[in-house]
């Protein structure tokens, strides 16, 4: 049960970091505004409903600041799951409003925290417990991990697959391979291309381990999971030392707890004695 | 009674998580291998047999399952839980810079620490696909949004400003090469409309 009050943590502390990032360059009025309003994006979803409730203006700072103080919330353990699920349809309306400001990694955190809904997530780590005097519930049914690993294996195999069908030389020897045009993309990525040419091997080698340890996470099903899921790490520490993807890699990481659940029930086990 | 129906809705959500993100279906598009012209390609290029697994493939995407698809969106709306797991399918096939000039003053240029005016902005997750888009392509969905807030930051920062001007810098790869000004978006005083060169 820990492992999930510790993701519960992670991706609510993900969310309202990447959100308050958004403030502090000053982008919230010019993200979650339509396109009419002097927003970015010329279309919004029709189920960006809280500007009809609401009118634009306040639309989306409402959705803005209802998600930070969810996640807020969320992270405390204080009304966690009114705040959760408050949190996820709020954040949801962002996603509405500036659609193509609402990346996978959203979508995966928002599907991630709605599972946890069903969980007992909120009665570990949770301030709620001193408030209402309630001992902390240490289990939940294995089927929670279970379906949680089963959809971030999925998420990594579809992410492999689509890699491949969009462009083979993933797995192939070429003059410049996919991972270094990628990592060295001035509009994403910090490393420099001219410089990091004469070491494509590495990319070529990269390019490869990312489809091998992609296609191969079904490997996290088995009792291999939690070794496999190191390759994943390596991988998503390197994404954000090398590219600029905001929370990709952390959001991402706040999964790992799942994936790491032993070792993390044994390493809290620890810090308790 | 109850652990046999959690079990069953355990399951039917696997089965829904797997039909709404099916590995490689769910970046065919609905068109996709639907034309004789586009199959018979495919067999040209890679031979009957392994053609006909595609088009079947691709025949039971479009008949089964994204009918399906299409009938379950609807629940994922107000968590907007949408799956398309296409994470980084691939790299740009050259390198693409986006300039920012003001008055034939360069202010931003990507990736450039001396060029950084906007950068904290144009580079956060939310906004660079956007730049990238702009820069990849000259009609971009959103290029009309990304310069008129482009430009009105350059007249708040620059208010005797004359010219603000987005060039879409492209260089074969690794970067040293000839690099061209594939498109611009300029905007002049005192209208600051954004017009697409």
């Amino acid at each position: 049960m820990r492992p999930l009050g510790v993701t519960r943590i992670a991706v609510a502390g993900c969310i309202l970091l990447d959100l308050l990032r958004v403030a502090q360059v000053g982008m919230v009025d010019v993200l979650f505004q339509t396109f009419g309003d002097g927003g970015l994006s010329k279309k919004q979803d029709p189920a960006w409903v809280l500007d009809d409730w609401i009118g634009a203006v306040a639309a989306g700072p409402t959705a803005f600041w209802t998600t930070i103080c969810c996640m807020v919330l969320t992270m405390l353990g204080v009304g966690t799951r009114p705040a959760m699920l408050l949190g996820i349809l709020a954040y949801a309306q962002l996603g509405h409003g500036y659609p193509p400001g609402d990346r996978a990694i959203d979508r995966i955190l928002r599907l991630v925290l709605f599972a946890l809904l069903f969980t007992n997530a909120h009665r570990v780590f949770a301030l709620d417990n001193r408030i209402l005097k309630r001992a902390p519930v240490l289990t939940t049914p294995q089927w929670a991990y279970d379906l949680l690993k089963y959809f971030i294996a999925l998420v990594y195999i579809c992410a492999g697959v689509g890699k491949i069908m969009k462009q083979p030389m993933w797995l192939g020897f070429p003059k410049f391979p996919p991972l270094y045009r990628i990592v060295t993309d001035p509009l994403a990525g910090h490393l420099d291309p001219s410089f990091w040419v004469d070491f494509t091997w590495l990319f070529t080698a990269g390019s490869w381990f990312t489809i091998v340890w992609e296609i191969g996470a079904f490997v996290i099903l088995t009792r291999l999971g939690r070794w496999w899921a190191l390759g994943g790490a390596f991988m998503h520490v390197g994404i954000a030392l090398t590219m600029e993807l905001g929370m990709f890699s952390w959001g991402m990481l706040a999964l790992y707890p799942i994936l790491w659940a032993g070792w993390v029930s044994a390493g809290l086990d620890r810090l308790k004695r | 009674m109850w652990p046999h129906v959690r079990a069953a809705l355990v399951l039917v959500v696997g089965a829904v998580i797997l039909i709404l993100g099916t590995p490689g279906l769910d970046a065919m598009q609905h068109s996709e291998l639907g034309d004789e012209d586009e199959r018979q390609e495919l067999r040209e290029q890679i031979g009957p047999f392994w053609a006909g697994i595609g088009i079947g493939i691709a025949d039971f995407n479009r008949e089964h399952r994204l009918p399906l698809h299409r009938a379950l969106h609807t629940l994922e709306i107000p968590i907007r839980g949408a799956q398309n797991w296409a994470l980084y399918r691939d790299g740009p096939n050259r390198v693409r810079r986006l300039e920012i000039w003001v008055d034939d003053e360069l202010k931003h240029r990507s990736a450039d620490p001396e060029h950084d005016w906007l950068a904290p902005q144009l580079r956060m997750r939310r906004v660079r696909p956007m730049v990238e888009t702009t820069t990849m392509q000259t009609m971009a969905q959103n290029w009309e949004g990304l310069s008129r807030f482009i430009v009105r930051r350059a007249v708040a920062e620059w208010p005797e400003a004359e010219r603000v001007e987005l060039r879409a810098i492209w260089t074969p790869f690794p970067g040293d090469g000839e690099t061209t000004v594939h498109h611009r978006i300029v905007a002049v005083a005192p209208e600051w409309q954004v017009v697409h060169l």
